[in-house]
């Protein structure tokens, strides 16, 4: 190894002096994600407005870690959630139980349910982990937590990262 | 004969289908319209396979050979076959394999689906449809098909149990041909035709009392059970298969519960007692189980209220009043469908206590087990002469089906290495029945008559008249007179045919319920007429578990302890379990001067309110433990997961109790009670076959029958036995939508001189009970009889009431 | 109180004629009395409602259900009530090429009303029906029992208005294959 070799590398190590860092000062800067990073979930709707999910049961037979439950009803016909007989009563997902994999995703016949980018999903209670209908459905911006923080502190719900647009998040607006 | 499917070579009887050849080679084919019990059509050409067989040479009589391999030629079919209604023939050679298979399963497939919607996510079949699996196993994955498909009403109620959505039929008429094959009541066929047709009825819902079955074998989501409507889909459910408790037959059925609810009961196979079928009533009366009011703690009377306790200071609060009472002071009476266990543990716990005072109620005058040669489900199904004495659609209606078996005159079928034959080959559409094997005999029109060669409407009350002149002429005693027979209802031709069909048959069946049970002289009287005719014997019993808890002898140890003595006034101290005994008024009055009243019931109601301790007690859903059937065929029950709270059945109670005491009683738990019966019954009741067990030896009445007077045997209302429970209807929706408040039916003469109209709410006092009906007139009561259903704590009985204290709802209110 | 005008029994003073019919058949298969019965009521009511449904189930101790099945199956019997001249378009596969269709659109538009629909005078009926068994002589139209065969435009016209006049004009036979030659002979040794 020459002392040339040395300066060389020292030279690397100099150009990346100079650089612009890779790191983010997150929480006060966001953090740039991926369009395919898979975080918390969103329950969409049609345009119609109608919701997307049919309460049909079977992301959470896909799921892996048992994280969803589904209850289905009934469609009043004169004002339905969703389109045709069937909507989703109950929608849960435990947030400590899934393993964001996304097969639930690939489940969904009707594409209603897409991981988002979302994942600041830390909490105090065992309860607040387990997100219902309300807490996923296209509209609701950031976790349990970051709502209520927001709620408390009378502004917006600020959300920690970028992310390029992804086509399955039909409505869904960081 | 010999058969060869495909690789396989299998020896079978003449008459087996060619679908059944096929699953005993371990083979399979996809097929939507057999169905194992019912007739064989061919309509859905899914189980299309090659089939050939050799042929004999006319003139020669010897088989053609094939002169390349000198073995007898086959010659296959032109077409490919459908192999389910086709015979086996010698020699016959089917296969399944090849691609001319394939491609035909392939096609038919996609046919299948052409108007098939698809809307699988949606569906509750989802999971667990055969369309589903079989276009998954047999199907090419797409289908070339690009139109519209065909529209069609999607949910048609077809009564308030059952929901049809016409797009998803794909025809296959299995349930057109259950309700005229099983029940003989054709009340659904298919409107229209070709590609419009479609399965209606234009009866009023589906007037049968077996509408449900067409839901568990729907080969599709087309019929479903409205109850569990979008409750979960099928992987989701909890199977478990247990016995129903509904009536003494016990049928074999699959609870279905999800998140600690029971959402919908199937019908599980018995081949001996129930094959595939269950009443609406077993299938569709759970909903009370997962009522919001339901018990789920022990509550123990602290200054003149209930307040929620714990288990360990119910027993404890029950200890220090027991302590005080001496020998002899303390009832414990169960209710009749309490399992063999909970069964040991009252007598342990009586045995404990040193009472006699123990009981089971409902429990009728005479003995539930027959003297003399009992019959089977199987053999009432195999039967040349059938003897009715009741009405047995209401009282057991599994045992009507059985009756609507034999009428076919097919035995039921061999089982096969794969179980029950899918095509049975000698059943056939709208067989001819041989409805002049069956008599029944019943106080007023039942149902099953319209099935029967000769029927006989006695006047209530004269069972033991009708069975003595019988058993008179059978023993030759003296002719049948035409005075009598015309007091019967009935001819002396009638009767003597009646006997000479009886004793001239080769397996005769006599059945007979409450109306004979509730009288000690009838019942000794079918009995003797039993063997003078050499008739087998099925007596069915108040409720599931009478023959159990009779052979078990749970009964008092002197007739003066009996359940109505306790209640008036013999006990100091009382246990009762499930049962309302304070609607008696009398009883209430007697009660409330207990030192100790213990009541183990699921649900609050006039007992509690008096009660000193109330304990939660499990439903019949959620034990473990075995019944008795009234064929004296040992049950399993297996527990459902249903969200009870800290209910415990009888044996809980027991363990408790005895551990506050400082013992360990028998019957502290299901195990415990095993242990024990295993002793005495030489019968591992932990390894009870799913079929249950057939007590080999005649089992013997309990020898002291102990009951202080046979009931009246005049009057002019009868407590009939009825498929539903009454009591619970309240707590069930979707059964009180359909068979609405318990009934008061009377003939329309009667009800027209009383000026009582269909509708009108009465209200009345029976034997102390306030009790309220729905007056419904019917022809099919005679004049002067008024019929009500009997409840657990009004067993069957015949019963004066003036009509004129029969008030009607509204002007009771007033009074009130 | 309004008195509801009860349904007479189609069959209470026709004792005789049920007795007939159902005579015609073994008592194990009464059942098979269904079609002529249907066919009686049909015939004379030109439909069969709901109430003669369950008359004859009622007769046949069969479950209204099952007569209806019977009755929907066949598409000779009605449940609406006809007009008095019943025109029935076979739009099968040769009709269909032949110019059935444009047939139906010239029916419809001319009438009024399309498939399955009555007039308001209660006098022409309109159904498309599936193949007569005339493929020969397409397009073929069916007036009540009579086939009117190679239809035109023309033809067509020609038939309406003579319905229109009260008149059932006469068929002409155009008989297609084999049996034309034959027929026509018969006809000719019949004038």
């Amino acid at each position: 190894m020459s002392v040339l070799d040395i300066a060389k590398g020292m030279g690397v190590t100099l150009g990346h002096l100079f650089k612009k860092p890779v790191t983010v000062r997150y929480p006060d800067e966001p953090v740039d994600i991926k369009p395919r990073f898979r975080g918390r979930h969103h329950l969409l709707r049609h345009p119609s407005g109608l919701e997307k999910c049919i309460g049909c049961s079977l992301c959470a037979a896909a799921c892996p870690a048992y994280a969803i439950y589904v209850e289905a009803a009934e469609n009043d016909p004169n004002d339905p959630t969703s389109p045709g007989e069937r909507y989703a009563k109950i929608y849960e997902i435990n947030m400590l139980r899934c393993i964001f994999c996304g097969m639930c995703e690939e489940a969904c016949p009707t594409g209603a349910i897409v991981l988002g980018h979302e994942f600041e999903l830390a909490d105090f209670r065992y309860p607040d982990f387990v997100y219902g209908k309300e807490d996923m459905l296209v509209g609701t911006k950031g976790s349990k937590w970051q709502r209520r923080e927001a709620q408390a502190k009378n502004e917006d719900v600020k959300l920690g990262f970028k992310a390029g647009p992804r086509p399955e998040l039909e409505g869904v607006d960081y | 004969m010999k058969v060869k499917v495909n690789d396989a070579e299998l020896e079978l009887k003449a008459g087996t289908s060619a679908i059944d050849a096929i699953f005993a080679a371990g083979y399979d084919v996809p097929y939507f319209c057999s169905q194992e019990y019912m007739s064989p059509i061919g309509a859905c050409r899914m189980c299309l396979a090659k089939i050939g067989a050799p042929r004999k040479d006319r003139d020669s009589g010897e088989w053609i050979i094939d002169e390349q391999t000198g073995e007898p030629k086959i010659f296959f079919f032109p077409n490919l076959m459908a192999s389910c209604t086709t015979a086996i023939m010698e020699g016959m050679v089917i296969d399944t394999l090849s691609k001319e298979v394939k491609d035909a399963q392939n096609g038919m497939i996609e046919f299948t689906l052409v108007n098939h919607p698809l809307d699988c996510p949606t569906c509750d079949k989802g999971g667990a449809c055969e369309l589903q699996d079989r276009a998954y196993e047999y199907g090419a994955g797409q289908s070339r098909f690009v139109f519209d498909k065909r529209h069609q009403e999607k949910h048609h109620a077809l009564s308030e149990l059952i929901t049809l959505d016409r797009e998803r039929c794909i025809h296959c008429k299995r349930c057109v041909r259950y309700f005229e094959e099983i029940p003989g009541d054709e009340v659904l066929d298919f409107i229209e035709r070709g590609v419009h047709s479609y399965i209606g009825t234009l009866e009023d819902g589906l007037p049968s009392n077996f509408t449900g079955n067409i839901t568990d074998f729907c080969p599709v989501g087309a019929l479903l059970d409205s109850t569990s409507r979008f409750r979960g889909r099928n992987w989701e459910y909890d199977h478990t298969r247990s016995s129903c408790l509904d009536c003494a037959v016990g049928c074999a059925i699959t609870i279905d519960a999800r998140t600690g609810r029971i959402e919908r009961i199937k019908a599980a196979r018995n081949t001996q007692v129930n094959n595939d079928w269950i009443c609406d009533g077993g299938r569709f009366g759970h909903e009370y189980v997962d009522a919001d009011e339901r018990l789920k703690t022990p509550l123990i009377r602290r200054d003149g209220k209930l307040t929620p306790s714990t288990w360990e200071e119910a027993a404890a609060f029950i200890n220090d009043k027991l302590a005080d009472l001496g020998a002899k002071e303390t009832g414990i009476i169960l209710r009749a469908d309490a399992t063999l266990e909970e069964g040991v543990a009252a007598k342990a716990l009586a045995a404990q206590l040193e009472t006699g005072q123990l009981d089971h109620f409902p429990r009728l005058a005479a003995s539930v087990i027959p003297q003399g040669v009992r019959a089977t489900l199987n053999d009432v199904a195999t039967s040349d002469a059938i003897l009715v004495l009741g009405d047995v659609s209401e009282e057991a209606p599994i045992v009507d089906l059985r009756i609507k078996e034999a009428l076919k005159g097919v035995t039921p079928p061999e089982l096969m290495p794969h179980g029950v034959p899918l095509a049975d080959l000698r059943l056939k559409e709208r067989m001819p029945r041989q409805r002049e094997i069956l008599t029944v005999a019943s106080p007023y029109r039942c149902d099953l008559m319209k099935h029967a060669g000769s029927t006989l409407t006695y006047p209530a009350g004269t069972e033991v008249e009708l069975l003595a002149s019988l058993l008179q002429a059978a023993n030759g005693e003296g002719e049948i007179s035409e005075e009598a027979a015309m007091r019967l209802g009935s001819s002396p031709e009638q009767l003597n045919d009646l006997l000479k069909r009886l004793s001239g048959a080769k397996n005769p069946v006599i059945i007979y319920g409450a109306f004979v049970l509730a009288a000690s002289e009838a019942s000794n009287a079918v009995q003797a007429l039993a063997k003078a005719v050499g008739a087998k014997l099925l007596a069915i019993g108040p409720m599931a578990n009478s023959y159990g808890l009779e052979a078990l002898a749970v009964l008092p140890s002197h007739a003066r302890y009996s359940v109505q003595e306790m209640l008036r006034g013999s006990a100091k101290a009382l246990i009762v379990s499930g049962l309302d005994v304070a609607k008696d008024a009398e009883a209430a009055k007697a009660l409330k001067e207990l030192e100790l009243l213990v009541v183990h019931d699921s649900f609050a109601n006039a007992t509690t309110e008096l009660a000193h301790v109330v304990l939660p007690a499990k439903t019949a859903y959620e034990k473990e433990g075995t019944v008795v059937n009234l064929e004296g065929r040992y049950l399993p029950l297996k527990p459902a997961p249903v969200e009870n709270g800290q209910s415990e059945d009888f044996c809980g109670l027991v363990k408790f109790l005895g551990e506050t005491m400082g013992t360990r009683l028998e019957g502290r738990s299901v195990r415990s009670a095993r242990r024990l019966l295993k002793k005495r019954l030489q019968l591992d009741l932990s390894e009870l076959s799913e079929e249950g067990y057939l007590s080999p030896a005649k089992a013997k009445a309990a020898s002291k029958f102990k009951l202080k007077e046979s009931y009246e045997l005049e009057g002019n209302l009868l407590l009939t036995p009825s498929m539903i429970r009454h009591e619970q209807l309240s707590r069930n929706a979707h059964l009180h939508a359909v068979y609405g408040d318990a009934a008061l039916r009377l003939n329309p003469a009667d009800a027209v001189a009383q000026d009582l109209n269909d509708g009108d709410v009465v209200a009345f006092e029976l034997q102390g009970i306030e009790r309220q009906a729905v007056i419904k007139r019917s022809e099919a009561v005679p004049v002067g009889l008024m019929l009500l259903p009997a409840l657990p704590e009004q067993p069957a009985a015949l019963l004066w009431l003036e009509p004129t204290k029969l008030i009607k709802a509204a002007v009771a209110e007033v009074l009130a | 109180m309004i008195e509801l005008e009860t349904i007479r029994p189609f069959f209470e003073d026709k004792k005789e004629l049920l007795a007939e019919i159902l005579n015609r058949y073994p008592d194990y298969g009464r059942r098979s009395a269904v079609m002529p019965l249907l066919w009686e009521v049909q015939r004379s009511e030109r439909h069969v409602s709901e109430a003669r449904v369950e008359e004859i189930a009622g007769i046949l101790g069969l479950h209204a259900t099952e007569v209806k099945g019977v009755m929907s199956f066949y598409s000779t019997y009605h449940e609406q009530p006809l007009g008095k001249y019943h025109l029935q378009v076979c739009s099968t596969l040769s009709c269909s090429l032949a110019g059935s269709d444009q047939m139906y659109d010239w029916l419809v538009e001319e009438l009024g009303i399309v498939n399955g629909e009555t007039d308001r005078d209660g006098l022409f009926s309109l159904q498309k029906v599936e193949c007569l068994g005339s493929c020969g002589t397409a397009p073929v139209l069916q007036v009540n029992d009579v086939y009117y065969e190679r239809m035109t435009r023309s033809r067509c016209k020609e038939v309406l208005a003579a319905l229109r006049r009260d008149e059932l004009p006469e068929p002409w036979l155009e008989r297609g294959g084999d049996n034309v030659s034959a027929e026509k002979a018969q006809i000719e040794s019949e004038s």
